[in-house]
Order: structure tokens, then C-alpha cells, then sequence
């Protein structure tokens, strides 16, 4: 993690600020804030580490789309902190247009209903309850989409069914609170693959997450 | 420990936000800071844009010597002169709440933040 965009500052400190994030899995899927105004803030404790996203302007994006795949599977542990949007964003790989059928997933939260968490992916928007209000709440939630089943599960908590079908068609970048609906949030990590997983592979990446931010593997 | 121990907020009116943004490109936090776009009605069109950012006691001590006259020798002084009488602002502590600290300031110029979709 780097205070700069060249990435020559590095974080040091609990409260510095990120503007470049790397990628660690050697992909160069780097994320990067596109202004000092626009980074969030590196926290630590209790063993626990994570950026806040302010949800007024902090956004992390790769610099270009990821590869599309017409299978995807996107694991991300965060805690939302408050509503500053209707419709706060915690990670987006939707395409441009916003088109149903672009890429995704799209992970969302719905301030009118604040004990979900909704995910959009193809033709098909998601949404489990997690059995109270999200706010304060961590959560390990996945979403996985193919032509044949398409599932998000957030702290346990499943909604799947049947294939979705993606298209490519998008300029936009994977995206950290954005574009557009900010989150106010603590965000512990992603891991976004295009291609599906097994059942034991999900619950390892789970697992991982959940060590990480204290939601439910 | 850190050094970024404000949580600022910052407006200024359309007409003003490319000499805004001039000024926080020329000390370095990059293009396009103000980004937040903010009107009377949530649905309306930017007549105000905004940022939110953690920042240091030399920006707070650099904010208010140019709210006072001063102008800073990296920055060029006619932005200085469009932007300083126009900018609102809000510093508090780094744990300041981010949404609260600039909704707040908005409210009392009786804008809201819009919201793209």
C-alpha cells in the first residue's frame, strides 16, 4: 500500500491514506484512487486491517477492465459503517451502460431494506437478509455467476438459483465504492476470478476472509 | 504514527471548481479532486462540487493563511484570488464521521449531495 500513486510513499501508519493498493496475485490488477481527495484511510487494530472509505469520495479502480469472463466468482469481507447512499456500492465490476446482462458482479447494500445484502450479476439481482442491520455488521459475502447456477451468499446467508448469461461490452474498471454511491464502510479485502470454484475452494477463500474481518465463513 | 490526523471537507461553486482543482492538482493530490457534485435538490444539476479527505496540520496551517490573505508561492494567485473567497470549509479531527462533517457543510449552504443513480 502506497500514500502515492507512483507508489513511492508507502503506508506506514494506522490513519495514512492509500492511493495505490496492489494486486497480490501477480495479475497487476493494481487499484488506484484517482485523486489524494479520493483515498481512503488504512486502519489497524485488535490484529484486524482495513481501508475506510469516507462514502463522500473515496474510490479505488484498476486502471483498465479486468478480462471479462463469462464466469465469475467474487469473494469480499467488509463492514458497512453508515448509509450515505441509497444504494452504497462495496465492489463493482458492472459493465459502462449499467446493462443487466455487463460483466459484474455488482455488490450493493439498499438503505430501505438495511438488513440485506444484494448483488447484481446478469439479468439477476440477489439479496439475502443477514437477520439484522447490516451497519457495524462484518460480513464475508461471495457471489458466484455461470451459464449454469449463479449464487451470493453473505455470513451464511443463500440466495442462488440458475445460470446467468454475461456479456462483455464494458470500459468500465473493477471498481472499490463506485463509481457513483459511495460506501462508508471498512473494506478487509477481494478476491475477484473468472472462472468457478469448488465447494472446498470457496469455503478455504471464506475461511481466509472471515480470519480476516471477523464475518461468518 | 500518522501525520494526516484533519478530516476536511471543501466546496466551491461551479464557476470555481476548475481554479479549485488547479490548486489541489498544483500541491499535488492529482486532477479532479472536487468531485462530489451537490445542488439544492438531490435531483438537480451541480451548482457546487465537494471533496472529503484526511489531511495534515501543514494543509490546515497553509488553509487558513491563505483564508487570510497569504498567498502560497507554489500556487497560482489569480486561482487563489477566484477560489478563497467562495470556498467553504470544515476541519475536524481524522475520526470525524466523513458523511456527517460534509452534509453538514452543504446543509448550511442549503445544498445536498446528487446521486448519480
Amino acid at each position: 500500500m502506497f500514500q502515492d500513486a507512483a507508489g513511492t510513499i508507502p503506508v506506514a501508519s494506522s490513519g495514512d491514506p492509500v492511493r495505490l493498493l496492489l494486486d497480490k496475485s501477480g495479475n497487476g490488477n493494481h487499484v488506484v484512487a484517482a485523486s489524494d481527495a479520493a483515498r481512503p484511510v488504512y486502519n489497524a487494530t485488535g490484529g484486524r486491517h482495513w481501508l475506510e472509505f469516507d462514502g463522500v469520495d473515496d474510490e479505488l479502480s484498476t486502471a483498465t477492465p479486468l478480462p471479462f469472463s463469462a464466469q465469475i466468482f467474487n469473494c469480499t469481507a467488509f463492514r458497512s459503517l453508515s448509509y450515505n447512499a441509497s444504494y452504497p456500492k462495496i465492489v463493482c465490476n458492472r459493465g459502462a451502460a449499467g446493462g443487466d446482462s455487463e460483466r459484474h458482479p455488482q455488490i450493493f447494500l439498499r438503505a430501505p431494506n438495511p438488513d440485506t445484502v444484494s448483488a447484481s450479476c446478469g439479468s439477476t439481482v440477489r439479496l439475502v437478509s443477514v437477520g439484522s442491520t447490516v451497519t457495524g455488521l462484518d460480513i464475508v459475502v461471495h457471489v458466484l455467476a455461470s451459464a449454469t447456477e449463479s449464487e451470493l451468499n453473505a455470513n451464511g446467508f443463500l440466495s442462488d438459483g440458475g445460470g446467468v448469461t454475461l456479456t462483455d461490452g464494458s470500459t468500465n474498471p473493477f471498481t472499490i465504492s463506485g463509481p457513483f454511491n459511495k460506501a462508508n464502510m471498512r473494506f478487509y479485502g477481494t478476491l475477484h476470478v473468472n472462472g468457478t470454484l469448488s465447494d472446498a475452494e470457496i469455503l478455504g477463500i471464506r475461511t481466509h476472509f472471515s480470519a480476516k474481518s471477523g464475518g461468518v465463513a | 504514527m500518522t501525520t494526516f490526523v484533519y478530516r476536511i471537507a471543501l466546496i466551491v461553486p461551479h464557476a470555481q471548481r476548475a481554479a479549485a482543482n488547479r490548486i489541489a492538482l498544483a500541491m499535488g493530490w492529482g486532477a479532479g479532486c472536487f468531485s462530489v457534485p451537490l445542488a439544492r435538490d438531490s435531483t438537480g444539476t451541480a451548482t457546487h462540487w465537494g471533496l472529503s479527505a484526511v489531511t495534515t496540520q501543514s494543509f490546515v496551517d497553509m488553509l487558513s493563511s491563505t483564508q487570510v490573505g497569504a498567498e502560497p508561492e507554489h500556487l497560482d494567485p489569480a486561482d487563489v484570488a477566484a477560489v478563497m473567497p467562495v470556498l467553504l470549509s470544515a476541519i475536524g479531527p481524522a475520526a470525524t464521521p466523513a458523511g456527517a462533517q460534509f452534509d453538514a457543510l452543504a446543509e448550511g449552504a442549503g445544498l445536498v449531495r446528487i446521486f448519480p443513480e
